[in-house]
């Protein structure tokens, strides 16, 4: 840029940055650039980038302020000897102790600190020669206004009679001018280490932290602060007693010293401090009840975990303040080594309420820190847990309040989506919710919208939908510079693909949604686990079930442990999990996980909520695999029944449920009801979804097995052939769906004599399974006696050994003996055992198999006249 | 030499034009705000007692002869000792980013801080060099930078300096700010 141009830009910029108003500002810009689209483009880039530029700066500011500070840490070094010098000037602590102070005759030196040095002393006067301590201080009184205030605060803090506060006696000023102050004489160790020396328990721990808040408390209510609360200053005797030293003293030092010799207050002390102090003792703000109530959170946190709250070790002075005042400390129960469980929630709400770097935002008293204390000791509900949620929201707000800012944009994609769906329905209620200003309420209705959009249009109408979408997307992307907004707008969109079918558009949507979110809220934040919730679905969706269960258990321990979540949003985790679970075959684990998640949503959501009956509908698939049939069928039964009272004909839920129970029965041999509720899955999922959506052919495949089962093949062809036609360009040759598929046609090659088909596509299935599942995962074990079964049709009983022995075994560990593919696996290898002589195990194996589908089956299935043939066969 | 009759007598040769004593001043301030920053060592908090303000003032009170020299004088020398602040800083960032570069020899904490402050250095030296681009362009807002990052001076403490009225210096600080914020950005991609 030569001189000439910028002072031509920077003269509009001037203009334009003293106009007020946004309105005169755009006009200047106009008239200024009249015709030139360049030097209009020049300057708006220029504007935008004062207005971008103030975060960064803030930022450069600040860490300007800590790049200073460690210059001066630089030159410690070279300055160390100079520290000395100067140390030096201070009254020496020498060897030489005195053999008295004032009234008081000297035993003996029991410790040396920063601020001075304690002595064992008895007052001369005194017949019992009672012993007391005196602390005798490094730095000088010098006028007579300092001496008279360190006398002012000692006359008040010897009025301090609680029996946990070691009492003030007495003080005074020494010969040479140091100041001195006469306590009680303590016979005992710090806090922690006297824990650690009893190996004290949870409630031992407790139990002494409440003899401090105890003490605190009365001091406070004495409106004496004791600015210095640290392990060393909390002494327990013998007898398990704590007492604290020194309240008050700090406040009473620091009055009474001039500028000066705070200065010359040895930098060495001050960090030990500093580890206990609080931010507002930092940032010098004014010092009150709750900079107490924050060392007991320090001390809690220390006594229960064993450790401080933040790593300090081997920080400067400059780093140790800016971690007090900025870093949030880690929760109590991460760190503790034997409590975690027991710390988990309460505790650690409670203690990191007490460390909060706001003082408002703290316990406003000892008192009600150990109020807190006694409530969870009852097992009564916590505040600070309440409080937790409360400060997190008004956080969040206070973070979203610019896209609440920038409704503008949604607006424009709510009329757009509006004018398309209201040229559909006129719907009165909807209208007036488009008013919504909130973005969050903007979100929930785009996706109320697409909801009761996409249901009742047919695949034609669905495009134009998408057009919208895209639309949607190019738009948020030009978010620049408001990130949460463009997070936001990006899951949303995500999760409209994933609900669309579109599995990769979707997953790269909520993939960037996720990086934004990450950048700006960090993993432990209710809207990075949210979008962890959505991710995690897309993955089962997409078959990859394993990457599913790894981010979704990384969600719910986040939701857990860091974040203390309750109602809808920890069931949505609960169940993404179960169904990550379900899908890996881990029936064991899915069942709790849908259990709790059900619970949840039956109590906040109520029992007719589509979420708690989704839900419902998921725990049965699980009872359906763990063999609990009828369970399952009065489950699915129920849940048919309420959907279809609650939810128009054709709605997705109404066709899940069809689905699940048509499947069942099935597999519970009553074919013509099955098909019949298949079948209208089916109509309803056309008509939803279009023909080519991956639910249609679910229920294609399903029905397809079911005509196998009953001896129909060409239908089942029909059938298997359509699902496989939207499959595999749907979801690649790789998605464990195709395979499932697979696994049906090659059934259906087994059916119609062609086993060398069969064998191929059992074989492609197989390393699917093997690879998306598991080994051990039901369906590979199946395919394996499948892959028998085809060798086995081919005479080739040495290749099929193998599979039928390994497959069986697999089986067998995965289903009860009560189980359908547990039976129909030993009808499989009954066939082979006879085939090779082992006429004994087979005819077990296939009473066996009968009982159990007797057990279940309504009406004799093919399935049983296949084993009454094979019995004869071998009679 | 350092003596304050000295030092002063040379801010006010510097102000008649003489580029040697300039150079002469500018490495006083320079060592002085260095020596000051070392006795500041022995504040306890550091963000109440040490601001770069504070520094500037400080250097001013202890080399300059108050009652020798005019508002002109003062006004040159904190440019100076801005000036210096920013010398002190550069410098101190590159020492940083060579130190890093031969492999420490001195094993850091791993700390986000220190990761962060080491990023720092980085930008000061980055800043340097634009704002060197920007005095070519205009030189107030460049002095303006000067005063309002490096010797941390307020908008209104700037304005008085530059005898300009606070409402220019917002807006001059203003476009510096973006000016330098789309250089800097540009550079990182």
């Amino acid at each position: 840029m030569n001189k000439e141009r910028w002072n031509q830009i920077t003269d509009i910029v001037d203009e334009v940055l003293e106009a007020e108003g946004p309105s005169a500002k755009r006009k200047i810009l106009e008239a200024r650039c009249r015709n030139d689209e360049d030097l209009k483009k020049e300057v708006r880039k220029f504007l935008d980038s004062i207005e971008d530029s103030s975060e960064y700066w803030d930022s450069l500011f600040q860490s300007n302020r800590l790049f200073i500070g460690e210059i001066t840490d630089d030159y410690e070094n070279t300055l160390h000897e100079g520290l000395l010098e100067k140390a030096a000037t201070l009254p020496e602590i020498g060897d030489n102790i005195p053999d008295q102070i004032d009234l008081y005759r000297i035993k003996k030196r029991v410790g040396i600190g920063g601020m001075g040095e304690v002595y064992l002393v008895s007052r001369i006067d005194e017949k019992f020669n009672q012993n007391v301590a005196l602390k005798l201080m490094r730095h000088g009184v010098t006028s007579q206004d300092q001496a008279r205030r360190f006398e002012q605060e000692r006359t008040i803090l010897s009025s301090l009679n609680h029996p946990n506060i070691a009492r003030l006696l007495d003080g005074g000023i020494a010969e040479d001018g140091r100041s001195y102050y006469v306590m009680e004489y303590v016979d005992g160790i710090p806090i922690t280490e006297y824990c650690d020396k009893h190996g004290c328990n949870l409630e031992e721990r407790l139990n002494l932290f409440k003899q401090v808040c105890k003490a605190v408390q009365y001091a406070h209510s004495n409106f004496i602060v004791h600015r210095d609360l640290k392990p060393d200053n909390l002494l327990v005797n013998s007898e398990g007693v704590v007492k604290i030293l020194d309240f008050g003293i700090a406040k009473m030092i620091d009055d009474s010293l001039d500028e000066k010799s705070l200065l010359q207050t040895s930098s060495g002390y001050r960090m030990l401090s500093l580890k206990y102090s609080a931010p507002e003792q930092i940032t010098l703000d004014p010092i009150t009840t709750a900079t107490d109530v924050y060392s007991l959170g320090t001390l809690l946190f220390e006594l229960l975990t064993g450790s401080h709250p933040f790593h300090l070790k081997g920080k400067t002075l400059h780093e140790t303040e800016y971690i007090i005042r900025n870093r949030q400390p880690s929760y109590p129960s991460s760190v503790s080594p034997r409590w975690k469980a027991k710390l988990k929630g309460d505790i650690d709400a409670i203690i990191l309420k007490a460390l909060r770097k706001e003082s408002a935002e703290r316990y406003d008293s000892a008192q009600s820190m150990l109020d807190d204390i006694e409530r969870f000791e009852n097992s009564l509900p916590v505040t600070a847990r309440r409080d937790s949620m409360l400060y997190r929201s008004k956080k969040f707000i206070k973070r979203h309040s610019l896209s609440l800012m920038f409704s503008g944009f949604i607006l424009f994609l709510v009329v757009a989506f509006t004018l398309f769906y209201t040229q559909r329905i006129a719907d009165e209620k909807r209208i007036a919710e488009l008013q919504a200003q909130k973005a969050e309420q903007v979100t929930l209705f785009l996706m109320d919208m697409f909801e009761a959009n996409s249901p009742s249009q047919s695949a034609g109408e669905i495009i134009t939908a998408r057009d919208m979408l895209e639309r949607g997307e190019a738009e948020a992307a030009k978010l620049e510079g408001y990130p949460e907004l463009k997070a936001q707008m990006y899951e949303v969109i995500g999760e409209i693909y994933r609900r669309l079918g579109q599995y990769n558009k979707s997953e790269s949507l909520l993939r960037q949604s996720l990086t934004i979110r990450q950048e700006i809220y960090g993993n432990y934040h209710t809207e990075t686990v949210g979008t962890f919730d959505k991710l995690g679905l897309l993955l089962i969706n997409k078959g990859e079930f394993f990457a599913a269960d790894s981010l979704l258990s990384l969600a719910l321990n986040i939701r857990e442990s860091q974040l203390n979540s309750t109602g809808p949003d920890m069931a949505e985790t609960l169940s993404n999990l179960a169904f990550a679970r379900r899908r890996i075959g881990d029936s064991a684990n899915a069942e709790p996980l849908y259990r709790r998640s059900l619970e949840i949503r039956e109590e906040y959501l109520g029992r007719d909520h589509p979420s708690t009956i989704e839900n419902m509908s998921s725990l049965g698939v699980v009872l359906h695999y763990k063999a609990k049939y009828r369970e399952t069928e009065a489950l699915f039964r129920e849940i048919l029944e309420r959907r279809e009272s609650l939810l128009a004909p054709i709605h997705p839920d109404v066709a899940i449920s069809q689905n699940s129970l048509g499947a069942l029965l099935m597999n519970l041999g009553d074919y013509q009801e099955a098909d019949s509720l298949l079948n209208r899955a089916l109509t309803v999922r056309r008509k939803l979804y279009g023909n080519d959506h991956p639910f249609v052919a679910l229920t294609l495949n399903n029905l397809a097995i079911s005509h196998i089962e009953q001896g129909k093949l060409s239908e089942a062809q029909e059938y298997v052939n359509e699902a496989y036609r939207i499959r595999v360009p749907q979801l690649g040759h790789d998605h464990t769906n195709t395979a499932i598929t697979k696994f049906t046609i090659a059934k259906l090659m087994l059916e119609t004599n062609q086993p060398d088909s069969a064998i191929t596509l059992y074989k492609q299935a197989y390393q699917t399974f093997h690879d998306n599942l598991s080994p051990k995962h039901s369906l590979t074990a199946r395919t394996m006696v499948g892959i028998g079964s085809a060798y086995l049709a081919k005479n080739d009983l040495e290749s099929a050994a193998p599979y039928f022995e390994e497959g069986y075994k697999k089986v067998e560990a995965v289903h009860t003996e009560e189980s359908l593919e547990h039976a129909l696996a030993s009808i499989q290898y009954a066939a082979y055992l006879m085939q090779s002589g082992n006429k004994e195990q087979a005819d077990s194996m296939l009473k066996t198999a009968r009982r159990t589908l007797q057990s279940f089956e309504k009406k004799e299935s093919l399935r049983q006249e296949n084993i009454v043939t094979l019995l004869n066969q071998m009679n | 030499m350092s003596d304050k009759s000295d030092i002063t007598q040379l801010l006010l040769t510097v102000n008649k034009g003489d580029q040697d004593a300039y150079k002469k001043l500018f490495e006083l301030v320079y060592d002085e705000l260095r020596r000051i920053a070392n006795t500041q060592l022995n504040y306890e908090y550091s963000d109440h007692t040490f601001s770069k303000t504070e520094l500037v003032h400080e250097a001013y009170l202890k080399l300059i002869d108050q009652s020798k020299v005019d508002f002109n004088d003062r006004t040159h020398f904190y440019a100076i000792a801005a000036r210096s602040m920013r010398q002190l800083l550069v410098d101190y960032a590159r020492k940083k980013k060579a130190d890093k570069r031969g492999g420490g020899q001195k094993p850091l904490p791993l700390d986000e801080n220190i990761f962060h402050l080491r990023k720092h250095a980085e930008d000061i030296i980055e800043l340097d060099e634009h704002l060197e681009q920007l005095s070519q362009l205009d030189e107030r807002l460049g002095q303006i930078v000067e005063l309002r990052f490096f010797a941390g001076m307020s908008i209104d403490e700037t304005a008085k300096m530059l005898d300009l009225s606070a409402s220019t210096v917002n807006r001059d600080w203003a476009k510096a700010r973006g000016w330098l914020y789309q250089r800097l950005k540009s550079e990182h991609g």
